[in-house]
């Protein structure tokens, strides 16, 4: 389980991205972001794995706190590096742009991770990472290097390499938004499978018909706070802020 | 006529010049290139003063004649008691000073690397160190493999400095037999032929290389 206490963030410019955000997601759940862009979802999204750092608040994980630690007058400090990756490895994340990397095949991207991290041996890692891309469809394509994948195809593999370090939870940023419309399917029904298996998953989007289909709740995000939160049904259908309404009327 | 005569005599002796020549410039090239390498890191590592100590580095031997770096080394060693070996001391000069230019040109290969890999590589809870192994230095290698091969055939020239310092390397075995024989034109024509052999190797080697490369970044830069 994760729990967001008062989480805000400034950028350097001094725009106050996010203003004090609590959300708590328990195992098995899956929450999705909704709103403008610019309202703060993504960063958010990657402040729980600290690819953002934040200026106040506190993540848990499990009841753990995570990044930073007190110090003494109420301040805080960043927990020593390889806390932090460890940390990381416990949460898995797939990006708008895939983020593959372009020397690697397909089974490299997947296997580097817990290669890595976990220092197992490479046989029982290279097993884990087949049996993932096969369970994305991807068994035959396992020795393609990225630009010889369609962009649906290159996020499913993003998928299995985020999955290949057994996360605790799972964060989608936009997962969707640089396919190709003919690609959207084949990498929704992916998560669709994830859901069944009750991954915890904290998804950011603008796909409202998929955001209604599999989350159990949504999260209407409006310049840096969540302004409204609840099942599907009763955040998308019967919307109580004005702008969360305003924001549904323009949406397609 | 004449020439062929003296190439038939004298040719063979060519023989261990070219074999130094391309020992030397085997070693100093990897040499400078894992040099180059540890200086990328170095500076990417992003402490602010470190990044001033190598960047002045760079500078110095960017900006001082290699020959200079030869004598230095050869000459200055013994003084604080090291004496090596002059083919050591030569070799070193090169690498010290086209490491400088290799951690340069890697540079301007990390650039080619689209940013958001660094956030995948962190996100995998890889270390500096593993995202440097793993990420940046196996595509700077290859985006920047044009500019590497052009650094490495300079280099293979200018080991031709270190018949200065008396390396039996192949100008200084030209040297040799033009005192020998008299012969200065020929010596030093079949010289030049090696040199341009070696290259057109190197040239080669280069190419084929870039065409093994079996991946594409996302973009076409290669």
């Amino acid at each position: 389980m994760i729990t967001i206490q008062g989480l805000r963030k400034c950028f350097p410019n001094g725009l106050e991205v996010l203003r004090g955000i609590d959300l708590a997601i328990g195992d098995g759940e899956v929450v999705s972001l909704i709103g403008r862009s610019g309202s703060g979802k993504t960063t958010l999204l990657r402040c729980i794995n600290f690819l953002e750092e934040y200026d106040a608040g506190e993540i848990r994980l499990d009841g753990t706190p995570l990044w930073y630690r007190a110090a003494t007058g109420g301040a805080r400090t960043r927990m020593p590096e390889p806390a932090i990756r460890a940390l990381r490895q416990q949460m898995g994340i797939v990006f708008q742009q895939f983020n593959l990397f372009p020397h690697m095949t397909a089974l490299e991207n997947v296997c580097l991770g817990p290669s890595f991290a976990h220092k197992r041996p490479e046989a029982e890692v290279k097993a884990l990472a087949q049996q993932l891309l096969e369970r994305v469809g991807l068994g035959g394509k396992m020795r393609s290097y990225p630009y010889q994948l369609s962009g649906g195809e290159q996020q499913r593999v993003a998928i299995a390499r985020a999955l290949a370090m057994r996360p605790k939870v799972l964060l989608l940023d936009e997962i969707t938004s640089a396919l190709d419309p003919e690609l959207v399917g084949e990498v929704l029904e992916v998560i669709r499978s994830l859901v069944l298996e009750r991954m915890m998953m904290v998804i950011v989007t603008h796909e409202l018909r998929f955001a209604r289909e599999i989350s159990h709740r949504i999260a209407y995000l409006s310049r840096g706070q969540i302004t409204e939160i609840g099942p599907p049904g009763e955040l998308l259908d019967n919307p109580q802020d004005s702008t969360l309404k305003e924001f549904l009327r323009r949406m397609p | 006529m004449r020439f062929l005569n003296w190439l038939a005599a004298y040719g063979p002796s060519y023989g261990s010049g070219l074999g130094w020549t391309a020992l030397i410039a085997l070693w100093a090239s990897v040499g400078a290139i894992v040099w180059g390498s540890v200086l990328l890191l170095i500076r990417l590592s992003g402490r602010r003063w470190v990044n001033l100590a190598v960047e002045g580095y760079v500078q110095l031997f960017r900006n001082t004649p290699v020959l200079l770096s030869i004598y230095l080394i050869y000459f200055g060693f013994p003084l604080i008691g090291v004496v090596w070996p002059a083919v050591i001391c030569g070799g070193l000069a090169l690498v010290l000073q086209n490491g400088a230019y290799i951690s340069e040109i890697l540079r301007g290969g990390v650039k080619a690397i689209d940013l958001v890999q660094f956030d995948a590589a962190k996100s995998l809870g890889l270390s500096g160190w593993g995202t440097f192994r793993k990420v940046v230095l196996p595509q700077v290698l290859v985006y920047a493999l044009p500019s590497l091969g052009n650094q490495v055939i300079l280099l293979v020239k200018d080991t031709s400095l270190l018949s200065a310092i008396s390396v039996a390397e192949l100008t200084m075995n030209a040297k040799l037999l033009t005192e020998q024989t008299g012969a200065a034109y020929e010596a030093f024509v079949v010289v030049a032929v090696l040199y341009l052999l070696l290259v057109v190797v190197l040239e080669l080697a280069a190419r084929s290389a870039l065409r093994a490369v079996r991946w594409r970044p996302r973009y076409d830069a290669l």
